[in-house]
């Protein structure tokens, strides 16, 4: 038997607390202000990567040694390495990894093929950091960028896949 | 005038530490002074428990105990009597099948790295001026996931307002599930 289900509203206790008005422009101009002064700050998302590249190392090591690896694990390596690098200032970072999270995102199962593409991105994304470049349109990211982009173009070619993603 | 947030909580559940130090100064600056922080799901539904807050705001991964996995547990805790906290997720994930998984949970909002004040500002603004109904059905507690329709359907230029004016109080909807 299908069972019926309730929708009931919930009583507004916050809007009861905050009174009215919305939020004062002034604090959310000096909320921006926080926020842009991190974005000046990539040294904050090279401690951030970091982490991330630790747990990229341990998912390459565990499926070189034949151990099963989880795709949750890869997508948020890569989906955190993407999001805080255009937060924090380090767009080269931003760039490089779009392609291969599109890839992530589509897949259905780790194979080889796509933990090839991984350990590129991984070595790229050690290779920008060491080399502390902020900068998406700095040379060697564009390289990177582009090799990363021919090698997730050959993946969908062989897999089948279409790109979801627009580049200019 | 402009809200007085000074008896407003807020439980950040974030585990890059930066990030919870910058989303914490953020909602700083808009006049939240009370946030309970925590670096993971487990710790956070502790303090969940503990200190009841206004709002709960979540990153997706965290370990041990996932966003998600915390949302789940805040919506299908059957004897909290503040279940129905309005419920912010904080994500990289913006594709529809994250988003779904998130609304399935039962989150209210999403705001999406990197962000700015506006939409920080703009998602808080959302749970405290346009709450959504709830829901209780067999295998799902939560914000109502329709999206509101208009009835009838549409023969010429109309003003949409119109057709809204039409749409019946929510507290006497109900579905099959």
């Amino acid at each position: 038997m299908k069972k019926k289900s309730r929708v009931f509203q919930v009583v507004n206790q916050l809007k009861k607390k905050v009174g009215m008005g919305g939020f004062s422009p002034a604090g959310i101009a000096r909320a921006q202000q926080r926020l842009d002064a991190c974005s000046g700050s990539p040294k904050l998302f090279e401690q951030i990567a970091e982490t991330t590249l630790v747990d990229m190392k341990r998912i390459l090591a565990a499926h070189e040694s034949g151990q099963g690896v989880s795709e949750e694990e890869m997508r948020v390596c890569v989906l955190d390495l993407k999001a805080n690098g255009q937060m924090f200032g380090y767009k080269s970072i931003t760039a490089i990894c779009a392609d291969v999270l599109d890839i992530i995102q589509g897949m259905d199962a780790v194979n080889d093929d796509i933990m090839a593409l991984f350990n590129s991105l991984y070595m790229s994304v050690k290779a920008v950091l060491d080399n502390r470049i902020t900068n998406a349109e700095d040379k060697i990211v564009a390289h990177f960028d582009m090799e990363i982009g021919r090698a997730c173009a050959r993946y969908r070619q062989k897999h089948g896949l279409k790109s979801r993603i627009f580049k200019k | 005038m402009s809200y007085d947030l000074r008896s407003v909580s807020v439980l950040l559940a974030e585990d890059i530490h930066m990030m919870q130090e910058l989303i914490g100064y953020a909602l700083n600056s808009l006049g939240i002074s009370t946030i309970y922080k925590a670096s993971d799901g487990h710790s956070a539904y502790e303090l969940y428990k503990l200190y009841k807050p206004d709002v709960v705001m979540c990153d997706w991964q965290m370990s041990p105990g996932t966003g998600l996995g915390l949302v789940e547990k805040i919506r299908q805790d059957k004897a909290s009597f503040t279940r129905t906290v309005p419920i912010i997720m904080i994500t990289g994930y913006a594709s529809e099948e994250y988003v779904k998984k998130a609304r399935d949970a039962g989150v209210n909002e999403f705001l999406v790295k990197p962000f700015t004040a506006e939409s920080l500002a703009a998602r808080l603004s959302s749970i405290i001026e346009r709450p959504k109904s709830f829901v209780e059905a067999a295998h799902y507690f939560g914000p109502d996931r329709r999206r509101r329709s208009v009835r009838g359907t549409y023969e010429g230029p109309k003003r949409r307002s119109d057709d809204l004016d039409d749409v019946g109080e929510e507290d006497n909807w109900s579905v099959d599930i």
